[in-house]
């Protein structure tokens, strides 16, 4: 059973361990032992659920109603509801397309590329961030299946041998492309979600009573037992999915951005969009992921596990993706400028002078100039103003895919043919219902599964046997 | 429990060497050998010599430059690992000065050669009003301020980021507190340094090398050149830090073996960065096919320039991509060096397809002239970097992370 | 090797990881170690080779491309031609992109899978833990009382130097039953 001694490892534990002083602030406060990090975090699930978590799932089922009856109708009626024309082909449908599968990215960014850049801090909301990267994947995904009209034809998506030819699915398409990339995505955060439950489950197990609860997460547990050999191998895979997904995060919106950037239309067609992209989903997935945590820390109780430091990071992380947004704004308008191009020219004036206006400045608002307030540690600091921080860049970031679409379109090259968007209340109560879908599923995460993975706080959080010396000083502290 | 720890197994030297005297003086002749040479062809073909020593000026601009980016990034992300070896990057980031004022003097011998077709008016059946912004930005004396201006506070920020980190040497060991002090103003310097960075550099690269295409024209292209950057800047550190860590010399003991594994993994993802940004730039512009955006790639891809293009994707991706996937790939000196090696001269293939087309023309050239150009680079940069290396500590042992760099373990 | 196993249980992995180091050092055989968490540095501990399920994922990684390669031109050029947008049928670069997602998704799939295979995780397998602490705050290491050379008292010692708050010895049958 046991492996023989492999003597050709290096060994570096034999040498007496070197501590460097300890400069980094603790990411857990309070002291924690590790039976009390298990205790809290599962502390939530164990008990029932208080008045306020049942208030908010009424409201989000009531937005969820809302919005089944809608796509109810609109794909009973057919997609003629919408506020559509000829000009204006695209709107509101793929802006919310976008726009969800913009806000799952932070999920990815905080479990894998983090984890990759060695950031401890990102155990802390990990495991929330990624539930909310496959809630929102599934929003977006909704939209494009409406978009259809047609929706139990999705099928016809997938490159099957059929009897139409074989007539097979356009791979040269940005569009399939889009299919590809997003049922990966989707399937990938999965499989990195759940693999990273995996330890999690075992410990609710071992806690837990004989009864329906331990029956499940035995199940779902996989008979995970902490093996040590189970363990190196995990962390490899954990490792390489994470190495995998740090690319797949940057090509899904890369992808997305395609769906435009391969078009002809000036303020569609332009080269940066493939990053600028990637900095915009990552800039409104951590805006989303703020709001989520800074309610969840309130009412799960877990301040001393989502601190004001994680809050900070966040912050300076958010700020940025905003710089970076905004550094691309003002690229394209630059491009344009100096391009001598005249429709290029008319699209960016258009945007900023034309009669969508509103729209572009209430954009470089809320994603430029109102989040250069972060650079304040005193604005990072004060949580209240954060989470309204975070509520702006969301709405900004809708805006900025918005603004992409609809301005691009309004006014095209010929000016008989300029038309106005305005969306239709079926459109509206779509994109109320995909927040009712998200937030739903949120809740319901936050009741079956614990919302920091304790496995990898508990790796994270220095938790070392007390020096001699120091004993007095601890206690009497 | 502020004592600095120590290395495992090796104690710190006190003084160790750069480079032999024998290298020195190679380096000595390789300078002065190359820029002879590109005097002397000044007289023979002033286009040619002019587009080598563009390549050379951006190429020791952008590394001088990138070591201070890698300072700044690594302050602002309040990195540990780097600071072991933290001086390479720095004695990069104080060639800033230097190499700027090399890159203005490149320029400024023919500024005419930007935007040459706009100085009589716009285009022949365009629009002239829609000409007006690149006329003016094109404009031989502003454009020349500009790139001043641009230098001017790339030198002040790079040498400022130095100066601060140089300040801890002169501290009391025992003082954490100042230490950190010090950090904080280090990572707010930094800051400013990246938003200074992002925008002036994005406009250098257009001014200097994109307006070589003064009718072409892509968004991409700041990225494009950040891409490149950071990818040359991480290869040169590789090199010089295995060059210093070989036995009695600066960095023995100091650049540990997890450093190079956290450089190979960081040089395998710019690798990949740098090729995604080429790969989207490149295929947008295919996909759409519009005439006044092709040209660029018509003149690079099709015709002799074609295979250089190739060569260029496989030094810059394919080699380090396939060659570093490995853990023990990144963590062997050898392979490090050799791909390190590659990405150079990956990274100044990439720079001859942007500049030679545009300037001498539709045959890829490779003669005297381009390799006293490498030759003569390699010369200065070596001379300067090892120079700047000798003012200072060895090792930023004040910082407080120098202890954590020293013993920390990557996996 | 025996069927018979001791079990020392530490609070703390500097402790764990000490000792597993020094057991393995004198010779003593390890079966496993059990702990709440990926303790950094166990592996080394206890001389676990580099696992090999990077090759796993490299090589369906690679499948993943080729085949998607492959069929995109297959589909494209030889099956069915269509002009689009004029492009040519066998257009490289945008069969990139879906060639790309196609790799992440069998490397991704493919380790996933490999690793649950290698270490028998499937669902509804009954846990074998030898205490239901090391999924909480316990870390236990098990070692095989085979050879000649192993000495009891001895290895207590070694143990207690390490902080051990408890050692026991179990046939290692039994490990099964006490997780209930």
């Amino acid at each position: 059973m046991a492996k023989p001694l492999d003597t050709k490892l290096p060994t570096p534990l034999r040498e007496p361990q070197i501590r460097p002083p300890q400069i980094r602030p603790p990411l857990v406060e309070g002291d924690k032992s590790l039976g009390d990090v298990t205790r809290d975090i599962c502390k939530p699930l164990e008990a029932t659920p208080t008045g306020l978590w049942y208030a908010a799932l009424c409201v989000s089922l009531t937005a969820l109603i809302l919005g089944v009856t809608a796509v109810t109708y609109q794909i009973a009626t057919g997609i003629g509801t919408w506020g559509l024309n000829k000009t204006v082909g695209w709107a509101f449908d793929i802006t919310n397309f976008v726009f969800w599968v913009g806000i799952g990215h932070a999920g990815t960014l905080i479990s894998a590329v983090l984890f990759l850049f060695r950031q401890r801090w990102r155990t802390a909301v990990n495991r929330s961030a990624e539930a909310m990267t496959l809630f929102a994947v599934m929003c977006a995904g909704l939209f494009p299946l409406i978009h259809m009209g047609r929706p139990w034809l999705a099928f016809w998506m997938a490159p099957y041998p059929n009897t139409r030819g074989p007539l097979w699915v356009n791979f040269k398409s940005p569009l399939l492309w889009d299919v590809f990339a997003i049922s990966t995505y989707l399937m990938i955060s999965a499989v990195f979600w759940y693999i990273g439950l995996l330890p999690d489950l075992a410990t609710i197990r071992d806690r837990s009573l004989p009864g329906l609860r331990k029956k499940l997460t035995g199940l779902l547990c996989l008979g995970w037992n902490g093996s040590a050999r189970t363990w190196h191998r995990y962390e490899t895979v954990y490792l390489l999915l994470a190495g995998l997904a740090t690319p797949l995060v940057f090509s899904v919106h890369s992808i997305v951005s395609m769906d435009f950037a391969t078009g002809v239309i000036p303020g569609w067609h332009t080269t940066i969009f493939p990053p600028y992209f990637v900095a915009g989903a990552i800039f409104s997935g951590l805006a989303m992921v703020l709001t989520l945590m800074l309610v969840a820390r309130k009412t799960m109780r877990l301040e001393q596990y989502i601190t004001p430091l994680h809050i900070d990071r966040m912050c300076r992380l958010m700020l940025a993706m905003g710089s970076i947004v905004g550094l691309a704004y003002a690229t394209e308008f630059f491009m344009a400028a100096y391009s001598g191009n005249p429709y290029e020219q008319f699209v960016f004036k258009n945007r900023a002078l034309g009669p969508m206006r509103w729209a572009y400045w209430t954009m470089v608002c809320c994603n430029v100039v109102i989040p250069q307030l972060l650079w304040f540690r005193a604005v990072r600091s004060k949580l209240a103003l954060v989470f309204v921080l975070s509520i702006v860049v969301n709405i900004g970031m809708w805006f900025e895919r918005f603004v992409i679409i609809v301005t691009s379109l309004h006014r095209d090259f010929l000016p008989s043919s300029w038309a106005h968007y305005t969306p239709t209340i079926v459109e509206v109560a779509t994109l109320v219902g995909s927040f009712g879908l998200f937030f739903t599923c949120f809740l319901l995460f936050c009741r079956v599964a614990p919302v920091i993975a304790m496995a990898e706080v508990k790796g994270v959080m220095g938790f070392r046997r007390p020096a001699p010396e120091r004993d007095t000083q601890e206690t009497a502290a | 429990m502020n004592s600095p720890p120590h290395p495992p197994r090796q104690a710190l030297p006190t003084h160790g060497t750069t480079l032999t005297p024998q290298a020195f003086r190679t380096l000595q002749a390789m300078a002065l050998g190359g820029l002879l040479v590109l005097v002397l062809g000044w007289f023979y073909s002033p286009l040619r010599i002019w587009s080598n020593l563009l390549v050379v000026a951006y190429y020791l601009v952008t590394l001088a430059l990138g070591g201070a980016l890698f300072l700044a990034l690594t302050y602002v992300t309040g990195a540990g690992w780097h600071v072991a070896f933290r001086r390479i990057p720095e004695a990069m980031a104080s060639l800033v000065p230097k190499t700027g004022i090399a890159i203005l003097v490149v320029l400024a011998l023919r500024m005419n050669q930007y935007g040459w077709q706009l100085h009589a008016g716009a285009p022949e059946g365009t629009d002239a009003g829609t000409y007006w912004f690149k006329q003016l930005w094109l404009d031989p004396p502003f454009w020349m301020a500009r790139a001043a201006i641009y230098v001017l506070l790339w030198s002040v920020l790079a040498l400022s980021l130095v100066a601060f980190s140089r300040r801890q040497d002169r501290l009391n060991p025992q003082e954490l507190p100042r230490a950190i002090g010090s950090m904080k103003w280090s990572v707010r310097l930094s800051a400013l340094f990246l938003v200074v960075y992002s925008i002036t550099f994005s406009l250098a690269s257009v001014d200097w090398i994109m307006a070589l295409e003064p009718m072409w024209f892509s968004t991409m292209w700041g990225v494009y050149q950040f891409a490149g950057m950071i990818q040359a800047t991480l290869a040169a550190i590789v090199i010089v830090g295995l060059l210093l860590r070989r036995p009695g010399r600066l960095l023995y003991g100091i650049f540990r073996t997890d450093h190079l594994h956290d450089l190979g993994k960081l040089l395998l993802g710019f690798s990949c960065f740098w090729m995604y940004i080429w790969f989207s730039q490149f295929m947008l512009i295919w996909y759409t096919n519009i005439p006044e955006e092709t040209s660029y790639y018509i003149a690079r891809m099709h015709g002799p320039w074609g295979p250089v293009v190739l060569v260029s994707v496989l030094l810059n991706w394919i080699i380090p991509f396939f060659v570093l996937l490995p853990k023990p790939c990144k963590r062997s000196e050898h392979v490090m060096m050799k791909v390190a090696v590659v990405v150079l001269i990956g990274r100044w293939v990439d720079l001859t397809v942007m500049v030679f087309p545009s300037t001498v023309g539709k045959l890829p050239v490779l003669g005297i002239w381009e390799i006293s150009g490498a030759c003569c680079m390699i010369g200065i940069f070596g001379l300067l970097f090892f120079k700047a290396l000798t003012k200072s500590a060895p090792a930023p042992k004040n910082d407080p992370y120098y202890g954590e760099s020293l013993s920390y373990h990557c996996s | 090797m025996t069927d018979r196993h001791l079990l020392a249980t530490f609070d703390y992995e500097e402790d764990l990881l000490a000792a597993t180091d020094e057991v393995r050092h004198q010779g003593y055989r390890i079966v496993d170690a059990y702990t709440p968490y990926a303790v950094h540095g166990l592996d080394r501990a206890m001389g676990l080779r580099p696992s090999r399920l990077t090759w796993v994922c490299f090589l369906c990684g690679l499948t993943g491309a080729l085949v998607a390669l492959w069929f995109q031109h297959w589909t494209a050029a030889t099956s069915w031609p269509l002009d689009v947008g004029g492009k040519p049928w066998n257009s490289l670069p945008s069969d990139v992109p879906v060639t790309f997602e196609m790799m992440v998704l069998l490397a991704g799939f493919g380790s996933v899978f490999a690793l649950l295979g290698v270490s028998r995780l499937y669902p509804g397998k009954h846990a074998r833990t030898p205490s239901i602490r090391v999924t909480n705050d316990q870390f236990v290491l098990v070692l095989d009382e085979a050879g000649s050379d192993f000495n009891l008292p001895s290895l207590v010692k070694l143990l207690e130097k390490h902080h051990v708050q408890n050692i026991e010895e179990r046939l290692s049958a039994d490990q099964a039953s006490c997780c209930e």
